[in-house]
């Protein structure tokens, strides 16, 4: 069974074969430029000078983005997160996410491809919802029994009948 | 959305602890909303907090720092003065606790527990095990699915999952300890229901969860007398046992941590999923 690379290198074969390079590269350039603004992020690549495709972060493709204000800090703030894996860790996790919203994600090799697929569910999301996101720890990744315990101690130094025990 | 009879109510119980109450009950409730659409509440009423771990992992910290509503305050009735309210504040349901996940018809909620909850009903004067079940029926009607944690010993809170639950599902581990908690339970079911008549709460079924079980899938000869003991009680008692059985996986304990790195033989929880939704209605 043919990996997406070569599948793809095929089918550009055929393309460029039956139209010729600039053909080719002049159709995909006006496909690119006539979809939506976000689309142009939501490729989630930039050709380098090479011609290689280079995967964009988060934080660049929401920069690359027709974002304002609030809205474009809480989208910033959100791909700021998935940069530093504190929110949505794994290509997994951001499966998951996109079932827990609803859709059925498919095509996701790595994160920053993920990210592309997530941007187009997130853009939907109204102002607070995203505002819940940016606040949440919920998507931020596996817990670890350590700060679970402090956060437990940090409780239950408040009950009274635990600085009744520390004073025995 | 709301169902002509109101929100199918199961319990998942047994007086014997490890067995994997907490874990089905995660991903049941998982499973129900993403695969099945429905609209679900799960309730955590075990003071470990296992399930609200799970469902919520990280974000259960700032839930304990945050003083956020939980169980305790479904039994007190109120939210207690806090830094943004001098006064008690009424409990606004759907507006007051966790929500795991939403779509713009369905969400999954959770009503997290806190280790605090035992200390807090036994300083109460006379705990009620029915306040539950009324804080249910006035704000919950309108889900597809709720399912309660329950911890396992005998307590009012066992009480109080009871009278909230048409349904109950017991998890059982197929070695010799664990079978030692249906006979307490069958005794902790009758007892309610005599006091009760008034109530209908039914076994839906028995699961045997290998998930956590040193054999496996095939544990030899004590897991084939444990097994022969657990159709032998659950016999006696008129319980169903599922036919599928939940499969011995190391993608269990991840997945509570919310590690989705490995699911292994996890993924066939779905198997047994689908059959105890079928059992309920759902």
């Amino acid at each position: 069974m043919k990996n997406r690379k070569t599948l793809l290198n095929d089918l550009l074969k055929t393309l460029v074969d039956e139209w010729g390079h600039e053909e080719v590269a002049a159709a995909l350039a006006d496909t690119i430029s006539s979809s939506q603004p976000l689309t142009r992020a939501a490729t989630g690549s930039n050709l380098g000078s090479s011609g290689a495709k280079r995967l964009l972060s988060a934080t660049a493709q929401i920069e690359r983005a027709a974002l304002e204000g609030e809205r474009r800090d809480l989208f910033l703030q959100l791909a700021e997160r998935y940069d530093r894996k504190r929110f949505l860790p794994s290509v997994a996790d951001v499966r998951e996410f996109l079932i827990m919203m609803g859709e059925r994600p498919i095509g996701m090799k790595n994160r920053k491809e993920a990210f592309r697929v997530l941007l187009q569910s997130l853009i939907r999301l109204p102002d607070d919802r995203l505002q819940q996101l940016v606040g949440t720890a919920l998507h931020s990744g596996p817990s670890e029994l350590g700060p679970l315990s402090d956060a437990i101690a940090a409780a239950g130094e408040r009950l009274p009948r635990q600085r009744q025990a520390n004073t025995d | 959305m709301a169902r002509a009879g109101g929100p199918v109510t199961v319990c998942v119980i047994n007086l014997k602890g490890g067995v994997g109450k907490s874990t089905i009950s995660a991903l049941l409730a998982r499973r129900g909303y993403t695969t099945r659409d429905l609209d679900v509440l799960a309730i955590d009423i075990d003071p470990q907090a296992n399930l609200s771990q799970g469902l919520m992992h990280n974000e259960y910290r700032r839930f304990l720092a945050g003083k956020r509503p939980s169980i305790v305050e479904v039994f007190g009735g109120y939210i207690p003065p806090s830094i943004t309210s001098s006064a008690p504040t009424p409990l606004i349901t759907n507006s007051t606790f966790e929500v795991i996940a939403q779509t713009e018809a369905r969400s999954l909620q959770l009503i997290p527990s806190r280790f605090d909850f035992s200390d807090n009903l036994l300083g109460a004067v006379r705990p009620d095990p029915r306040t539950l079940a009324r804080f249910l029926s006035s704000n919950f009607q309108h889900k597809d699915l709720i399912i309660i944690d329950c911890a396992p010993t005998e307590s009012i809170l066992t009480t109080a999952a009871y009278h909230a639950s048409g349904n109950v599902l017991v998890p059982v581990k197929p070695e010799y300890f664990a079978t030692i908690g249906f006979p307490l339970l069958g005794q902790s079911l009758n007892n309610f229901r005599n006091q009760n008549r008034g109530n209908q709460i039914s076994v839906a079924g028995v699961v045997v969860n290998n998930a956590f079980y040193d054999g496996g899938n095939d544990g030899g000869p004590e897991k084939a007398q444990a097994m022969k003991e657990i159709r032998d009680e659950s016999k006696k008692n008129g319980w169903p046992i599922y036919k599928n059985e939940i499969p011995h996986s190391r993608g269990f304990p991840k997945l509570m941590r919310g590690d989705r790195s490995y699911q292994g033989n996890a993924q066939y929880f779905s198997i047994f999923a689908d059959e105890f939704f079928r059992s309920v209605g759902l």
